[in-house]
């Protein structure tokens, strides 16, 4: 439906019949831009199309010469989805779409979102006609209660959403290529994997965090991510994950001892896993004696809460000694910009109770 | 404290690679290096050291900048056409904060700008005609409040505007940005503060919200968009602000969210990041730094002794930061030096600087005279520990730590829309005020 010729949209003859509403800002507004005169005439349109609410293949076009002009134009967003339901269009190609715009605005809230509205949509068309899904409220407790069931679903349609998953899967990983971190893409992934719940997916998902922290070990979003995984994956978070965790992330401390986020991942599990940060005491000890590591900011921290749970469980005033040296070691020496806070654990330490 | 007069030369406070160098090490070292050149003339690595005493905020400067866009906006400001009323916010809550007085025609205007904006459903939208959104309408309430008079208050149709939040809360507590839109935890922190301050807080809005927040506190112990999605600190102190406003600060995990956002402060620039592992950003001045005087409520709540606690982050060190490295010659302010400026960054820049010269604290002692939304009369400034890092000149006025307007704004709105019992409260927290 691209037209090759200049004329806009608004001087052909299938929009005649269309009255335009101008923008009615009020006399001398605040903030007023100088609009091209085809972003107001394309606005005026618009308006006439929301305010009739038209249901049509021109009110469609439209919107997407709306969105191209003002992408960050939420308003039409909606109009947009409303209209593609109505019209009964075909979203596969919609994603096409979805996919370059993303390419061009990348942090853009409405376009990812518009992406998660269509792909719902798309995986409730392979349900049975009766079944509605429930939105996704991912618990961050159990292993996930996905909203889109794949029991009962005939082959076909199975392998329809499967192919769906690995599809949208593949779309975010090569949108993260250009930025690891991007905060939209990592939240539109945790819900594609929410949404269609368990399945073959989450030990693929858990490799790809394993592949992104190989290639920069302090992508915080890779090391967020594996979090997600291996707590909503099938059976949630296992003893046996637990140890695998603390190894995977202790071997990256390793190589790089100051760097927070495998060190803040670990406590994280540990935690999780009502496994007690005193565990991995020798491990922070051991660090002490490489010289890379013994000025890490982290070593220290984990170490002064290890001393600090020790203290509180064996009432042990040397535990208490040892937390202070290190409050002070860090206030002083190895983390200065955080003196207030080191000070403030430091203070923590004279509540405790013990015995001498 | 601060960054600029430490004992070791700059570099040493740098970040650590390990010798093992990623994409992230190489950005952050990058960022280091603009920084520690800016930085330069201020340390004693420099052969003739600039005093601190000399850092100036070129308040009139600042000022222009921001006038310039009310009146004219060039074409390309189309990409914000569905922002109008952030634009608004951001530049009169600069001006507030500059100690600019908004003249009366500028009043009228903005009055006459949100009316036209305001959606016949209820909420405002990013423009004249557009359907509402949470983000919008809390700017456009901002915006409102900062004029500050009663045709502007009354701009607002709170029936309706409640109607909106409900039409967008979700059954777990979040809320949708729009009718349709994406769910996430700064629809929680626009809702509450909108309803707080036009005092239509009711249990229906506020079932499930404290919980929903909850569950967006990561194992990091920051607070991210969604449950399961990465600590980051403008959804952080979105989710914080909005606890605090519904009273239920309680329910976050204290120790792990108190060494989160401590930790967010860069060891060479002073400045705050927004994730782990991210670059320092101006606008998290506001966002992270704004995570401390609330914060601070908390762990006095939690019976720490609040002589000891003078806002757990180096003050110094980000004044500094926002002092050399974010102003820029011209007028406005930015993120870093390699970015221009802008006004959100102006806006948040100014805040942050607001919130680290005043300490903001709570007056504990009056919460039971103050129930629900009226506690947020009960913040006012610790003169004894105010610090303003550069010349005098420099103080700007003092916000509001979880509305980001004005404290005399905020008093003033209450007292529109609380009546009685805002005054009341007002005159205890005074009598208190002198008292200490």
């Amino acid at each position: 439906m691209a037209e090759q010729d200049d004329m806009p949209f608004y001087q052909k003859p299938e929009w005649a019949d269309v009255v335009p509403i101008p923008q009615d800002d009020g006399p001398n507004p605040l903030v007023p831009i100088a609009y091209t005169k085809e972003y107001s005439t394309t606005m005026d349109y618009f308006r006439a199309m929301c305010r009739a609410q038209e249901k049509s293949e021109r009110a469609l076009d439209l919107t997407k010469i709306v969105i191209e002009l003002s992408p960050s134009h939420y308003t039409v967003w909606y109009y947009r989805q409303q209209l593609l339901k109505e019209l009964n269009k075909d979203l596969k190609e919609e994603l096409e779409w979805i996919e370059w715009m993303v390419n061009e605005h990348p942090k853009s809230y409405q376009i990812w979102h518009h992406r998660q509205v269509v792909v719902g949509r798309i995986a409730q068309s392979l349900l049975p006609h009766n079944t509605t899904t429930t939105t996704t409220t991912l618990t961050t407790a159990q292993s996930t209660e996905a909203a889109f069931s794949f029991d009962d679903l005939p082959e076909a349609q199975k392998t329809a959403a499967q192919e769906l998953v690995k599809s949208e899967l593949e779309f975010i990983a090569e949108s993260l290529e250009d930025d690891t971190k991007n905060y939209h893409a990592w939240s539109y992934r945790q819900w594609v994997l929410a949404h269609f719940g368990l399945g073959p997916w989450w030990v693929e998902e858990l490799a790809y965090t394993e592949e992104l922290i190989g290639k920069d070990v302090r992508n915080n979003s890779a090391w967020n991510q594996r979090y997600f995984v291996v707590t909503n994956g099938p059976g949630g978070l296992t003893e046996e994950g637990v140890q695998r965790e603390v190894q995977f992330a202790k071997s990256n401390i390793e190589k790089t001892p100051s760097n927070e986020s495998p060190w803040v991942y670990l406590t994280g599990v540990l935690r999780k896993g009502n496994h007690s940060v005193t565990e991995i005491k020798e491990f922070c000890e051991g660090l002490l004696s490489v010289p890379r590591a013994n000025f890490s900011p982290f070593v220290h921290a984990t170490l002064l809460d290890i001393y600090e749970v020790e203290a509180k469980e064996k009432r042990s005033a040397a535990s208490v000694e040892k937390a202070k040296e290190e409050a002070i070691m860090l206030a002083e020496k190895v983390d200065n910009i955080r003196s207030k806070y080191w000070n403030w654990r430091k203070t923590q330490l004279q509540k405790i109770d013990v015995v001498a | 404290m601060g960054v600029l007069n430490r004992e070791e030369d700059l570099q040493s406070y740098g970040y650590n690679d390990d010798g093992m160098v990623t994409d992230s090490s190489e950005l952050q070292l990058e960022t280091e290096e603009c920084i520690r050149r800016v930085f330069f003339p201020y340390t004693q690595e420099s052969p003739m050291p600039l005093p601190i005493a000399s850092l100036d905020l070129r308040k009139l400067r600042h000022v222009k900048y921001v006038l310039g866009a009310l009146d004219n906006l060039a074409s390309h400001w189309t990409a914000l056409d569905a922002s109008k009323p952030w634009l608004c916010y951001w530049i009169l809550h600069a001006l507030d904060l500059l100690g600019y007085k908004i003249p009366e025609r500028l009043a009228v205007r903005a009055i006459s700008t949100m009316q036209h904006i305001q959606s016949p459903t209820g909420g405002f939208g990013g423009g004249p005609g557009q359907d509402a959104h949470l983000a919008t309408t809390y700017a456009a309430v901002n915006t409102l409040a900062i004029i500050g008079t009663k045709e502007a208050y009354d701009v607002i149709n709170r029936e309706t505007l409640a109607d909106f939040l409900m039409s967008v809360k979700q059954k777990d507590g979040s809320f949708t940005m729009t009718v349709g839109g994406e769910v996430d935890v700064r629809g929680s922190y626009c809702a509450m503060s909108a309803a707080t301050i036009t005092n239509i807080v009711t249990p229906e809005l506020t079932t499930n919200a404290a919980e929903f927040i909850a569950r967006c506190q990561t194992y990091e112990g920051g607070i991210g968009g969604f449950p399961g999605v990465e600590a980051h600190a403008g959804y952080t102190f979105c989710g914080l602000a909005a606890l605090e406003l519904l009273g239920r600060t309680d329910i976050l995990n204290l120790d792990t969210f108190t060494r989160w956002s401590s930790s967010r402060q860069m060891s060479m620039e002073g400045g705050f990041q927004g994730r782990t592992n991210k670059l320092v950003d101006g606008c998290y001045a506001f966002w992270t730094g704004g995570i401390f005087p609330i914060l601070g409520k908390m762990l006095e709540t939690a019976g720490q002794d609040t002589e000891a606690l003078d806002f757990v982050y180096d003050r110094d060190g980000l004044q500094e930061y926002l002092l050399v490295a974010c102003q820029s010659k011209t007028g406005g302010l930015r993120d870093k030096p390699s970015k221009p400026v802008d006004y959100y960054h102006t806006c948040y820049c100014l805040s942050g600087l607001s919130l680290s010269q005043h300490q903001m604290s709570f007056r504990h002692e009056l919460k039971d005279i103050a129930p629900g939304g009226l506690s947020s009369l009960l913040w006012s400034e610790n003169y004894d520990k105010r610090r303003v890092i550069g010349s005098p000149s420099n103080a700007l006025e003092t916000t509001h730590p979880v509305l980001n307007i004005r404290t005399d704004k905020v008093r003033k709105a209450f007292l529109h829309y609380y009546g009685k019992s805002a005054e009341d409260i007002i005159e205890e927290v005074d009598i208190e005020i002198i008292r200490s």
